[in-house]
């Protein structure tokens, strides 16, 4: 098997270190982006600092990807943020967000980083991704913005943001062979989830068919198939959420 | 749409995959998998595919018993485990009943259906006999219920199991196309999200699956010129293959596909 080389975007998070350790598992290269922490070193991944709301971060990006000696395979957009909730004076987050007492700053601050950021990551890798025979592209989404469920408002818009920016992606970068998918996770054991109120918690495993939280490496699992195999699915999201 | 051109002006068109590779490791190794329709297309590349991945393979086949031993024949030379065929109509309950008892007898469960056997017609309305409706529907839509009452009871015995109905983009998004066939495919998604909510407390994972246009598919009746115009709407400006499509099944009924259930995914390269 030939390995292929892959870039997964905030590969530290919760859903990035699972990708990023599925791609390796299987003998591929990986160039990692983290933000503030730096994972552990481990064979076949090249850590990068990019913060991508900025001008240096996508700097840094930039100059990774120009030391490329092999086509870039596929990029994934991993993503993630902190869910900003009401806070009881006892730490328990209120079950319903209330949508209008959030800082607006915050509503453009999860913009940036789900619209700008991603859509600057991927003008990057472009010109390395068209090189692959089989490219892909992988954005994380959430189940919260393709399905109406209670949830930050800011939090739903920016994600959901994520799938007309597929949808316009898929049909341009077709023609170049570049297929454009979001995987979109419903609540997960760890990562954003971590800071849902417990009430909701209980709601989601109601509705939830298979009556469980999903885990990092079930979406990861998804994300590889989708960045190593996928050559003919484009435009699509791909919602794991156990049946919601 | 953008002009690419603008972005990347050494940017080349690329109408179709090449140096496509199958890389990732789906290991279906013990796993019992039950495809209708197996005889021909889809369905024998989805035998082939599950049987490549090391999983045991019984199919169903309506008419050709030469084409259902072509599907034997083409899985005996991946020297993996040996396939059975059963000539059981989608529409027979009782032979549906009986070929699954035996193969529970056989296997003692069985782990993935593959819900594959459909037919259509290019009728228009005008032309469309009830009779003409009542076989797509039949067919398309209530062979998926009776092959899946048939194994459900014995996946919601082994608290598991993965059940994967082929759609149709026609089911699911505005095509001209014959309305039997576009309801009949509807109805399979239908059936998958209610089906999905009322198995998943036994982790029995159901979900759809809904090709686009495929080389030498359902979609070979297409005028020339209508094709034409379909292939300059896909994104990826070709048809598919039964190939790339029976890969993704191989993931879908893997164990590597767990937390998605009730899901239509449309694999259309774009349209």
């Amino acid at each position: 098997m030939k390995a292929k080389t892959f870039l997964v975007v905030a590969g530290s998070g919760y859903i990035g270190q699972a990708v990023v350790s599925s791609l390796i598992d299987e003998g591929h290269n990986v160039i990692a982006t983290f933000h503030t922490k730096k994972p552990k070193d481990s064979p076949n991944v090249q850590w990068l600092n990019c913060d991508l709301t900025s001008d240096s971060g996508l700097d840094n990006l930039s100059q990774a990807l120009k030391g490329l000696k092999v086509p870039l395979d596929g990029l994934a957009l991993a993503v993630g943020g902190k869910i900003a909730g009401v806070l009881l004076p006892n730490n328990e987050r209120l079950n319903f967000f209330r949508s209008f007492e959030h800082d607006p700053e915050w509503l453009a601050q999860l913009f940036q980083i789900y619209g700008v950021g991603t859509y600057g990551a991927i003008k990057l890798a472009l010109p390395y991704l068209q090189k692959s025979p089989n490219p892909n592209i992988v954005i994380v989404g959430s189940l919260i913005g393709i399905k109406a469920v209670n949830s930050p408002l800011c939090f739903a818009a920016a994600k959901g943001s994520t799938r007309g920016l597929v949808e316009s992606l898929s049909k341009d970068l077709g023609q170049i062979n570049i297929k454009v998918n979001s995987v979109d996770p419903g609540m997960l054991e760890a990562g954003a989830s971590t800071d849902i109120s417990n009430q909701l918690k209980q709601e989601y495993l109601k509705h939830c068919a298979l009556r469980r939280f999903g885990t990092a490496q079930e979406v990861a699992n998804a994300i590889h198939w989708f960045l190593d195999e996928n050559t003919y699915i484009t435009g699509q999201a791909i919602v794991l959420d156990g049946a919601l | 749409m953008l002009n690419l051109v603008v972005i990347h002006p050494k940017i080349k068109l690329i109408s179709e995959t090449k140096g496509y590779q199958v890389t990732m490791k789906i290991d279906l190794s013990g796993q019992k998998a039950l495809i209708t329709g197996g005889s021909r297309g889809l369905g024998r590349a989805i035998c082939l595919e599950l049987a490549k991945c090391g999983a045991q393979v019984a199919f169903t086949y309506a008419r050709s018993d030469a084409e259902a031993q072509k599907t034997i024949d083409q899985i005996a030379l991946l020297k993996k485990l040996p396939a059975q065929a059963f000539k059981v109509s989608a529409l027979d309950q009782a032979a549906t009943v009986a070929m699954i008892k035996q193969l529970i007898g056989n296997w003692q469960k069985i782990d993935i259906l593959i819900n594959n056997a459909g037919i259509s017609e290019f009728l228009p309305l005008a032309l469309m006999e009830e009779e003409d409706w009542d076989r797509t529907l039949d067919t398309n839509l209530k062979g998926i219920f009776l092959s899946t009452k048939a194994v459900v009871q014995h996946m919601v015995k082994n608290r598991n199991g993965h059940i994967l109905n082929i759609g149709s983009l026609a089911g699911a998004r505005i095509l001209a196309a014959p309305i039997d066939y576009c309801a009949s495919k509807a109805g399979v998604i239908g059936f998958t999200e209610a089906l999905s909510k009322e198995v998943g407390r036994y982790n029995i994972k159901v979900n759809c699956l809904a090709p686009g246009i495929l080389d030498g598919g359902v979609a070979k009746g297409i005028p020339e010129n209508k094709m034409q115009d379909f292939m300059q709407q896909i994104s990826l400006h070709r048809a598919g293959n039964f190939t790339e499509v029976a890969r993704f099944c191989a993931f879908l009924v893997s164990n590597k596909n767990t937390y998605m259930s009730g899901t239509t995914t449309i694999m259309d390269g774009g349209l």
